[in-house]
Order: C-alpha cells, then sequence, then structure tokens
C-alpha cells in the first residue's frame, strides 16, 4: 500500500514537472518566424516596408521620395503591402505607377492584409497598425532597429545608416 | 382552405414578418445588393455617400473618385477622377497668379501617392444637378516675401532639432492646396474654384477645414472651422470652445467673411480633440435652410436656430446622419461607443472607442420627443445615408463589398 502510495507521489511529480517545465530557449518572435520562412539573404539588416494604399496623402507622399533615394543601396527589401481580395491585388498593381510592386533580385513583394498587420503589430512600439512604416530587421539577433510611420521620416539618411551597417 | 389561398396567406405572413411596425412608422426588410467592382476596384467602405436621386447615390472611393451606383441593382455607372487632371498647369493659373509676388508654388510629383493620381477627392456636395467635389494636392511652396506665413511653418520642434544636428538646413515647404471641381450631373467639368486662404480667418487664427464640411451656395462657401493656435497633449485633450464654428467665404472674394455658431447656439462642450475631427458632422440644406449638426446638435446655420437638443441623446450616443422631414420629425441613425477594456498604446493615440450599438430614431420636433426606434444589426459600418424614404449603409464578406438599405415610411 506504502509503495503504492509513493508511485503515485512520484509519478504525480513528474506529471506536474513535465506540465510546469519551461523551454529555457526564448520563444521565436513572429517576424524571425516569419523571415526565416522566406528564401532571402538574411546576413545583412533588412529593409521592410509595410504599405497601405489607403493611407492619407501626407502619410504616403514620403514613400516614393524615400524609396527612390535608397534605390542604390544592395538591401533585401520586403514589400507587404495591405489588400483583402485578389481583385485589389489587380487593380493596384494595374494603377501603380510611381512605384515597382514586381519580385527582384533583393525584393519580395507580399500583399495580404493580416500579415501587414501582423508585422507592424511586432515591429512597432506604439501598435501603429494600420498605417504604412518602413523597418529596419536584423535576423541574425532578432531585433528592430529601425520603425517609423512614413509620414514621420524626415531624415532619410539616418534610416539609410541602418542599411549600410 | 385550398392550397392557393393556404400559400397567400403564407406569403402574407412572411411578409409581415419582415417588416418591422412601430406605432406611426413601418420599417421594411433590409436588402443586400452586391456593388458592381466591374470599373472600380473599392479597397475600403466608401467615406460619403449622398442621394443623387430615389435610385441613384454617390459615393467617395478611396479618396480617389466620387462614384455613382444604382442602389437596387448595385451597378457602377459613372466615375470621377483625378487622373487626368494636370496639376501642375492647374497650379499655375490659380494658386501661383494670385500669389506671384510673394510665393513660389511648385507641383511635386511626390503628392501623386502610389498611384500616380495627382489630388485627392476628400468629399462632395451635390444640389441642383450640379456635383461641387473638393479636390486637395500638395504643392512645395517657397515664401520668397512672406516672412510671417514662412516662420508659422519653420517654428516647430522638429525643425530646431533638425537645425541642431546639422546646423544650416535646406527645408521645402509642402502646402495642401484645394480646389472645388463644379460638374453637371455627368461628370461635365465645368469649372474649378480655387480655394484660397482668407486673410481674415487667419488674422483671427480660424482655419478652414474643407475635408470635414463645405456647403456652397451660389457664390459662398459655408465651411466648419478650427483654431490653429491652440495646442494639444493627446487626442483625448479637451478641445477649447471657439468663438464661431461656422464661416461663410465668399468664393469671389476670401475677405468678405461672415461667422456663424458660437457657443451659444451650438453645444462643443466635453468634446475631446478627437471628437472634434472625427465624429461625423454635416452642413447641408435641409427645408431650405442651410443647417449644421456637430453629431450632438442640429441648428440652423444662419439664425443659430436649434433644431436638435444634446440633452435628447445619451452621453456616448452621436448622430452618424439625418433627414429633416417637412412634418418636422428628424429621423436620425444614432450610435453608441464604449470606452476600450483593453486599448493598446494605438487605440488611446487616436482614441479608438467601440462602437456599441446603431438605431434609426425618429424625433418630433414639436413635441420634443422620440417617436420610434429601430435597432440595426450588431455590425454595420460607416458612413450611413438617411433620405426620405430609406436609410442606406455599406457591408462586406470576403469577396464583396454591399450596398444595405431599409424602406421606412410614416403609418
Amino acid at each position: 500500500m506504502k509503495t503504492k502510495v509513493v508511485f503515485h507521489f512520484l509519478f504525480c511529480c513528474l506529471l506536474f514537472c513535465h506540465c510546469t517545465h519551461k523551454n529555457s530557449a526564448p520563444k521565436e518572435s513572429f517576424l524571425h518566424a516569419f523571415i526565416g520562412s522566406l528564401a532571402i539573404d538574411k546576413s545583412k539588416n533588412i529593409l521592410i516596408y509595410t504599405i497601405n494604399p489607403n493611407d492619407c496623402i501626407n502619410c504616403l507622399k514620403g514613400l516614393i521620395s524615400i524609396n527612390e533615394q535608397l534605390t542604390d543601396l544592395s538591401t533585401q527589401k520586403i514589400i507587404i503591402v495591405s489588400v483583402e481580395r485578389e481583385i485589389e491585388k489587380r487593380a493596384l498593381i494595374k494603377s501603380t505607377t510611381k512605384i515597382d510592386l514586381k519580385e527582384g533580385l533583393y525584393k519580395t513583394i507580399l500583399w495580404d492584409k493580416n500579415l501587414f498587420q501582423k508585422i507592424n503589430l511586432s515591429t512597432s512600439v506604439k501598435k501603429e497598425i494600420t498605417l504604412s512604416l518602413l523597418t529596419v530587421y536584423n535576423y541574425k539577433i532578432d531585433s528592430v532597429l529601425y520603425n517609423k510611420p512614413i509620414k514621420e521620416i524626415i531624415d532619410v539618411s539616418e534610416l539609410a545608416r541602418y542599411l549600410e551597417k | 382552405m385550398n392550397l392557393k389561398s393556404f400559400l397567400f396567406f403564407l406569403l402574407i405572413g412572411f411578409v409581415s414578418a419582415c417588416t418591422h411596425k412601430t406605432d406611426s412608422y413601418t420599417f421594411e426588410k433590409i436588402n443586400a445588393v452586391k456593388i458592381d467592382e466591374s470599373k472600380l476596384v473599392l479597397t475600403r467602405y466608401p467615406s460619403q455617400i449622398e442621394e443623387i436621386n430615389d435610385s441613384i447615390v454617390a459615393t467617395v472611393n478611396a479618396y480617389q473618385s466620387v462614384s455613382l451606383y444604382n442602389i437596387y441593382s448595385g451597378v457602377n455607372l459613372l466615375n470621377f477622377s483625378t487622373k487626368n487632371i494636370r496639376f501642375d498647369s492647374l497650379l499655375l493659373c490659380t494658386f501661383q497668379k494670385k500669389y506671384s509676388d510673394t510665393r513660389k508654388y511648385t507641383y511635386n510629383k511626390y503628392s501623386e501617392g502610389i498611384s500616380g493620381e495627382g489630388g485627392q477627392v476628400k468629399s462632395f456636395q451635390y444640389s441642383n444637378h450640379t456635383f461641387y467635389i473638393h479636390i486637395s494636392t500638395m504643392a512645395e511652396v517657397k515664401y520668397l516675401k512672406d516672412s510671417s506665413a514662412l516662420s508659422k511653418k519653420t517654428d516647430t520642434e522638429q525643425v530646431k532639432q533638425l537645425k541642431e544636428k546639422y546646423g544650416a538646413v535646406s527645408l521645402s515647404v509642402m502646402d495642401y492646396i484645394n480646389f472645388l471641381f463644379v460638374t453637371d450631373e455627368h461628370f461635365n467639368l465645368e469649372k474649378v474654384i480655387p480655394i484660397y486662404e482668407s486673410p481674415k480667418l487667419k488674422a483671427k487664427n480660424y482655419f478652414p477645414i474643407y475635408e470635414r464640411a463645405f456647403y456652397i451656395d451660389k457664390k459662398n462657401i459655408y465651411v466648419y472651422l478650427t483654431k490653429d493656435d491652440e495646442a494639444y497633449e493627446t487626442m483625448l485633450s479637451k478641445k477649447q470652445l471657439q468663438e464661431r464654428y461656422i464661416a461663410k467665404i465668399n468664393t469671389d472674394d476670401e475677405n468678405d467673411v461672415h461667422y456663424f455658431l458660437g457657443k451659444n447656439e451650438i453645444d462643443f462642450s466635453g468634446f475631446t480633440i478627437h471628437d472634434y475631427y472625427a465624429a461625423p458632422i454635416k452642413l447641408m440644406r435641409s427645408n431650405n435652410r442651410i443647417v449644421y449638426s456637430n453629431s450632438k446638435e442640429i441648428c440652423e446655420v444662419e439664425s443659430g436656430k436649434k433644431i436638435f437638443a444634446k440633452y435628447n441623446i445619451a452621453s456616448n450616443e452621436w448622430i452618424a446622419r439625418f433627414y429633416q422631414d417637412v412634418n418636422d420629425k428628424i429621423i436620425l441613425v444614432n450610435y453608441r461607443v464604449d470606452k476600450k477594456k483593453h486599448p493598446t498604446e494605438f487605440d488611446v493615440k487616436y482614441a479608438l472607442d467601440s462602437l456599441h450599438s446603431a438605431s434609426i430614431k425618429v424625433f418630433d420636433t414639436k413635441t420634443l420627443a422620440w417617436v420610434t426606434e429601430k435597432k440595426l444589426p450588431a455590425l454595420f459600418h460607416f458612413p450611413f445615408l438617411v433620405s426620405a424614404s430609406k436609410v442606406i449603409y455599406f457591408d462586406k464578406d470576403k469577396e464583396h463589398y454591399y450596398f444595405k438599405y431599409i424602406h421606412y415610411n410614416e403609418n
């Protein structure tokens, strides 16, 4: 009888320990897992554009000029465009003349409103989930080095410095 | 009872079940009509809807077009956009000509966003078979001999920080430039009215916000005012009361200005900055008078006569849209908001509350009493339109956008 009780006690302890055991390895961030799933060069800092085509005129006017100023850098770019439906994606590709939304050597384009919101949620300190943002991310250390709404970027050289590293 | 009679009574029963009768008003069932996107794809809910006639409405879509739709078929009949407008030329013959001695205007291609469209369609008015479409764009402005105007733009904290960091900095000032495009009902352009700043308004630190509310009446434009000399910490800061809320400006002479509606006529007490800039306000013609709603009250603009007072609604209740009939009844769509239980920093920054519920309500201005109320389904989206016979709003599912309309009539 005693042996049975001790056995049950040890079994319960083992079960309890197993259930409460915390993984000592840090949990992988959403952004790290997402970037990890892409077949891109992750050795350098990555520039992430999250673009909401419905942003205000003032929110998007800087995008084109910033993009033009950064074209010479051989930086890996990921552009996530907030669209909900395939029909919206097709219409936007047709109507967009000021920024190249085609895939390229250093450029990945993704069309997804949920992804747009998830990335903004994980990169924006202020949780500005609906705004068009620019983010510089380092995959190796899983860190956001720079993040600002496009309308607040007045100094592109500051952003470019993060990309040259 | 034969089968035909049975089916007839079954049909009567079905129709009765689909209508909501109150003592004095009948509300038909809610109809949904798929919106045609063959000519224009919607990327968000329209920001404005107005009735053109019993079957046609006009909407502002994604700030890029004014679109006409048949409400019963959903067909997109016609679209107006700024795609073919040469804003550089337009600037030269309007603003540059007007301020030739003191300012240099340069149209900036970066104003065009990602689509390359030069202007944004902010809002419109439809009256007497004419559209008045408010278009806003941006231009680089060099203030050559206008140091007071320049200092207002450059004496900011951001510019000070830049100067501290880099020493001398070359700044290009981007200004919003506003026009009214006047078209017929087929969107044939008749004229363009540039909206110049009014020195009289500026002297009193009033700033007209055309995108929030305007109404053009012959040569005069009524517009919603704010003050540009007030500082606030957050969107939840309390809005300071103004001496006046509406200006009437002569479109031929921007110095010809009259002010209307002060704090004695319309109540803004308790408004936060967010309420002042985001609540659904309206300037419109109603029963041959220009009326204004600040989303809590409704007043006649010129006489200041109050049509609907704030104490008739709950503190968390707001007017989304209204229609005043000839029998002194007001049909309103009102909504209620609640504070979010766990707001994010973004919610706090932009003062985003939860939408609680919306109802169609009828108020009798003679007896000052509510006549009836019909609750709308829990999921609803702005904007609303209330006309003489129906309430229209929008909905969407994964694939399509829809018009939803409810016919109503007084028994």
